[in-house]
């Protein structure tokens, strides 16, 4: 399966020098460098904030980078995070010396006290992988061995396909996500109000108490449905910003549940995925952003290895329809905003819809010669990010054939 | 911690939750600890990139450990209530468990709540416990079955009851 996140990391810092004008000023702006204008008002100044949502989608992805530069870093803040400590507890032993007939070279890390995921693994390197493994595995490995030996094949999967490199660009977008009431909070309704209020004070002090009624109108039929307009533009730009990544996380899902599928067998898997849930909604939301459902992902596996494997090439693709409908969102929330007619917003997604298509076809012809030359890159690509990866398969090939 | 509360822990967790005694120990280990070590017993963090995240799974046994120590005043007032035996005890947990799931119609025709305090500081350890197990997220029904296994245990295993709680309360919060 190629490795999309890696292609949305490349073709996101091609397409960088289109959009740094917008960036700079925008940062310019925020940082006072840009004079305010002015006629712009007492309170405009602090309209400056606005900036901040522009530039949500450069910061996601100067971080994305960073976190696949600093690998090494990011695998010892996981395990300080996390405290994973060396397998003492003796299940957790046995899981070990499970791992390494398959992945000699994974280092194991455990802490038992933790149940609230299964098992993960993260960079120890650049091409290094250690995998955490949780008491919740540990439980599982004494009710079912079949489906906890699923859910290793499936973590140790990943190795081959660089996932512990570059899906470590998802972390940012969750994050960002999770805070996304409070940025709209803090940098779009309070500076809006602010300006709002500041700009009313002046109005009084020139026109007295009688310019009341006037403001308290402007305030329902123009701030009030722009500011819910703009709320909704910035959230349909952060939502397409992070689509494509968030494809690419589930499709490296999809991938490692067929090869645990393919190993371990379809059935473990699916019992390995069936557990209960104890979250909150916007928690069970959240988790979207770096797993598929967990039903779509069990209906795949009892599908068979086929449909798992469709799931994990189209749904890159398929993502590019999703952030078209977030750009045309986008975009009609910015033109209701500026209270344009219905003729006018219908002609400005026609012309969106276009330069959409015009801007992606370089990059969908780019992602089909990476599906279709694939296959012949695999074994080249497993062996030059993961240390002994492809010797790995063998092995692993070897006790699948030596079980079945 | 000592030998006798990991036994304990064991008991407790093959008498509450047979499914989880395998780690009874670690779990216990680290409620005693207290601090990061208890926090991590009740993290529901969010999913992790890459990782095989199934929607927040929590093991119940930590649940238990906490339910047992906010349970300590009553099993203290319980103690302290002038019981004599506690084997016979043990025995009328099961009456008085009856008694709890059918509180409206029992209450007030067999053992009027508050004129036994035996039995009152009893009924406030069903409470704080099945309580507690509530803000775990459990079911009612299980959380009925639960909070009588719990109670039944730990007045069964007076010592390693009395022996955790000490510990535990020793050890910074979670």
């Amino acid at each position: 399966m190629p490795p999309w996140a890696l292609f949305w990391l490349v073709t996101s810092l091609i397409v960088v020098p289109r959009g740094v004008p917008e960036w700079r000023a925008a940062l310019f702006d925020l940082i006072g460098v840009t004079p305010v204008t002015v006629d712009a008002g007492s309170g405009s100044g602090v309209l400056r904030l606005l900036d901040v949502v522009t530039l949500v989608q450069p910061a996601l992805l100067t971080v994305a980078v960073a976190a696949v530069l600093a690998a090494p870093v990011r695998g010892r803040i996981v395990r300080h995070t996390f405290r994973l400590k060396a397998a003492a507890q003796p299940s957790l032993v046995q899981i070990v010396a499970f791992v390494h007939v398959i992945a000699p070279e994974v280092a194991v890390y455990g802490n038992t006290c933790r149940t609230d995921f299964r098992a993960f693994v993260y960079p120890a390197g650049y091409r290094r992988t250690a995998l955490a493994v949780s008491g919740d595995l540990v439980l599982l490995w004494h009710r079912d061995r079949a489906a906890a030996e699923a859910v290793i094949r499936h973590e140790l999967s990943h190795r081959g396909r660089a996932d512990t490199l570059l899906l470590g660009v998802v972390s940012p977008l969750e994050a960002v996500l999770r805070r996304w009431g409070w940025i709209l909070i803090a940098f779009v309704i309070v500076p809006v109000l602010v300006a709002w209020v500041a700009e009313t004070t002046d109005f009084f002090r020139q026109v007295g108490a009688a310019g009341a009624a006037h403001k308290a109108s402007q305030f329902l039929t123009l701030i009030l449905p722009g500011l819910l307009w703009l709320l909704l533009a910035a959230t349909a730009r952060v939502l397409g910003a992070i689509t494509l990544p968030v494809a690419a996380s589930w499709s490296a899902e999809f991938a490692a549940d067929q090869e645990a599928a393919n190993r371990a067998g379809a059935a473990a898997l699916t019992r390995g995925l069936a557990t209960p849930r104890r979250r909150g909604r916007l928690r069970w939301l959240f988790g979207f952003i770096t797993h598929p459902p967990v039903a779509l992902r069990r209906a795949l596996a009892r599908a068979g290895t086929v449909p798992q494997a469709l799931a994990a090439v189209s749904v890159y693709p398929v993502a590019w329809l999703v952030q078209l409908l977030w750009v045309m969102a986008e975009a009609a929330a910015m033109d209701a905003g500026r209270q344009a007619g219905l003729a006018e917003i219908v002609r400005d997604e026609r012309a969106g819809v276009a330069f959409w298509a015009q801007d992606g076809w370089a990059v969908w012809v780019a992602a089909l010669a990476v599906t279709l030359a694939w296959p012949a890159v695999t074994r080249s690509w497993r062996s030059a990010v993961s240390t002994g990866s492809t010797a790995h398969r063998a092995v692993s090939d070897t006790a699948t054939s030596k079980e079945q | 911690m000592s030998e006798e509360i990991e036994a304990w822990a064991v008991r407790l967790a093959e008498a509450v939750t047979p499914d989880e005694a395998v780690l009874a120990p670690d779990f216990a280990a680290a409620f005693v600890a207290g601090g990061a070590d208890r926090a991590d017993l009740f993290r529901t963090s969010g999913a992790v990139p890459g990782a095989f995240d199934t929607g927040g799974v929590l093991a119940v046994f930590p649940f238990v450990l906490s339910a047992a120590m906010a349970a300590a005043p009553a099993i203290e007032a319980f103690f302290s209530s002038g019981v004599t035996s506690v084997p016979g005890m043990v025995k009328d947990v099961i009456g008085l468990w009856d008694r709890y799931r059918h509180r409206e119609v029992t209450q007030a025709k067999e053992i009027p709540l508050g004129s036994e305090p035996p039995y009152q500081a009893l009924d406030r350890m069903f409470d704080v416990i099945e309580a507690e197990l509530g803000r775990a997220g459990m079911e009612p029904d299980q959380r009925d079955l639960l909070t009588y296994r719990i109670v039944r245990h730990l007045l069964d295993d007076l010592n390693g009851t009395r022996e955790f709680i000490d510990a535990a309360a020793k050890a910074p919060g979670r």
